[in-house]
């Protein structure tokens, strides 16, 4: 087998035991945003797996790059990830929503290490990011800033002020990142406050634009081979998801932005994903 | 105060490369000189006031030390969310300076008017919050907002003179006694200094001897202060360029109902759940139609400490 076809499947095997293990922590916490987890899990694993320069061991290193999760809602997945990259011990996700734990329903950035800013309030850590990326402008530094924002999201104002700023800063040091999953707590995206064009939004802002699917591996290592771009413009990558991807009757479905499942409703999610991990096993193996 | 902030701002940008000086599309005037020398640390977001906080709280995490410079109302309640989580949840080392706050633009109508402003932001953990009252404690405080590590709001009213008195250092958090008394005392902040100053000048024809108290850190508020004041005196007063809501009032009475050994009666001065609707260049005519001049605060004094407290114990 081909080492980058190899690569690809590990790390689609790495996303389908993350999202076993985010399914699992939600239920067992009674929590909530299963679906909002699923749709950014192959993102977040591509990102700590194949681009931030951190160090989990020092997670306040000056020169680190550094990663914002704007859509605080998907903390459930971030969480998991971190712990698996070694933020923090990986029992600490057994205590996620409960009594004395750090790892709340949204991420608060002073008790959890690797946790940028706090988020939940839709729009506020792109801004943040920017932040970031103006202060590794002024300090010369090489450092990235990642930031993930969902399609909900970019209904806040704030969003499209930070949009503005990071392009007149030539903030190319800055990769956005859109978790289109095109669903929000109410129905379709497009039934709400209709995003129409967001390529063709952000090209008008200023930036560059790659457009794909956010949940193929060999997708976003093509797209993360054009950043950083040659001219001094930031870059969005428009992630084209699925909400709840991974369970196929969470798939695109609106109820399941905060429902959680029944027992039966468990076991047949969690043997989609023992199924989808034993295939990709034996194609690894092969 | 604005040129005091103008001045102390470029002062401290000297000292301290980290600073920066952060702007939603105000002051290139006013800061031309800073603009020239220090081209680096300031940054003009546009009139987007919500991203810019949000954008200073990246910028102070990353160990610079912004200060987020325009007027009142839209560094306060225009991006309040952006305060509340991005800085105060953060506890980030962001420094919010307000410029024209109370009434000071007074031609400018209630939305440029901040009354509301010190309530909403006593009411944040980790916020603390700085009222000058003279061009002076302008640049103290800037210096010691440099020292002080975590959110600080600045609060610039628009006294342009430096008050005369034996004023010792400036601490955050310690009130500064303008003038010693022994029957009353007027807690002030901001530009109601100098109308206390006056106040208190004018109870001495009535025999009351009033403390001035330039209350400059409306939080963490000097409680000890209050207390003593509260132990001595038979009547305070607290006047404030803000509404009677939330502000400098709430903080001491908060104090002094809490406080057993409390004796004074108290008062509270301010705008009273109102928005100004009078429009004047003189401030001073604002605070008069308001009920907040320095003869309003005098008969306010005068009548609390002329009051007849009844005996609780007869009445029992």
């Amino acid at each position: 087998m081909k080492k980058i076809k190899k690569e690809v499947l590990e790390l689609e095997l790495k996303a389908a035991q993350m999202r076993k293990e985010i399914l699992e922590m939600i239920v067992s916490a009674k929590g909530t945003h299963i679906a909002s987890s699923f749709s950014i899990v192959d993102i977040l694993v591509f990102l700590y797996n194949k681009i931030l320069k951190i160090n989990p061991k020092k997670p306040n290193d000056p020169n680190r790059d550094k990663f914002v999760l704007s859509k605080g809602h998907g903390c459930a997945a971030l969480y998991v990830v971190l712990a698996n990259y070694g933020f923090f011990p990986k029992h600490f996700l057994k205590s996620y929503c409960s009594p004395g734990s750090i790892l709340g329903g949204h991420p608060d950035s002073t008790r959890i290490p690797g946790i940028e800013t706090s988020t939940g309030s839709l729009g506020h850590g792109f801004s943040v990011a920017v932040g970031f990326a103006l202060a590794n402008k002024i300090n010369k530094s090489s450092s990235r800033v990642y930031c993930l924002i969902g399609d909900g999201e970019c209904n806040e104002g704030a969003i499209w002020e930070a949009t503005m700023v990071a392009a007149h800063h030539k903030l190319n040091n800055l990769v956005l990142i859109l978790d289109d999953n095109k669903l929000m707590i109410s129905g379709f995206a497009k039934d709400i406050l209709d995003p129409l064009s967001f390529s063709d939004k952000f090209r008008a802002f200023g930036w560059n634009t790659i457009e794909i699917n956010g949940h193929s591996f060999e997708a976003l290592t093509n797209a993360f081979k054009k950043i950083p771009a040659k001219n001094n413009k930031p870059t969005v990558i428009i992630a084209n998801t699925i909400k709840g991807e991974g369970v196929s009757f969470m798939e695109n479905k609106k109820e399941w932005y905060s429902m959680l499942p029944n027992e039966q409703q468990l076991k047949e999610a969690l043997g989609e994903l023992n199924g989808r991990m034993k295939r990709l096993k034996a194609k690894i193996d092969k | 105060m604005r040129d005091a902030f103008i001045k102390s701002i470029y002062k401290v940008t000297k000292k301290n490369n980290e600073v920066l000086c952060m702007v939603g599309d105000i002051g290139a005037f006013l800061l031309r000189h800073y603009i020239k020398d220090f081209p680096n640390n300031f940054y003009n977001l546009g009139a987007a006031e919500a991203n810019l906080v949000g954008v200073a709280a990246g910028l102070a995490m990353s160990g610079k030390v912004p200060f987020v410079y325009t007027i009142t109302p839209f560094i306060t309640s225009r991006c309040y969310e952006q305060i509340k989580v991005d800085v105060c949840y953060n506890n980030s080392n962001v420094k919010l300076v307000g410029v024209g706050s109370g009434v000071s633009y007074g031609t400018m109508g209630s939305t440029h008017h901040s009354l509301e402003d010190v309530a909403i932001m006593r009411v944040l953990p980790n916020m603390i919050i700085i009222a000058p009252s003279d061009p002076q404690e302008v640049e103290e405080a800037v210096f010691a907002a440099v020292k002080y590590q975590g959110p600080t709001y600045i609060r610039l009213t628009l006294s342009s003179f430096s008050l005369d008195y034996d004023r010792g250092k400036f601490e955050i958090g310690k009130a500064r006694i303008v003038k010693k008394g022994i029957d009353a005392a007027i807690i002030a902040t901001g530009d109601m200094v100098t109308i206390a100053i006056e106040a208190a000048e004018t109870l001495k024809k009535d025999n009351i001897n009033c403390y001035v108290v330039n209350m400059h850190t409306i939080k963490p508020i000097d409680d000890a202060i209050v207390k003593k004041l509260s132990e001595e005196c038979k009547a305070i007063v607290s006047i404030e360029e803000h509404s009677t809501i939330g502000g400098l009032g709430s903080a001491v009475s908060s104090i002094l109902l809490q406080h057993p050994k409390n004796k004074a009666l108290y008062k509270i001065m301010g705008f009273n759940d109102i928005f100004c609707k009078e429009y004047s260049s003189d401030k001073l005519k604002i605070f008069e139609e308001y009920g907040l001049s320095a003869n309003h605060l005098a008969k306010a004094v005068r009548s609390l400490y002329n009051y007849d407290k009844p005996d609780y114990k007869k009445r029992r």
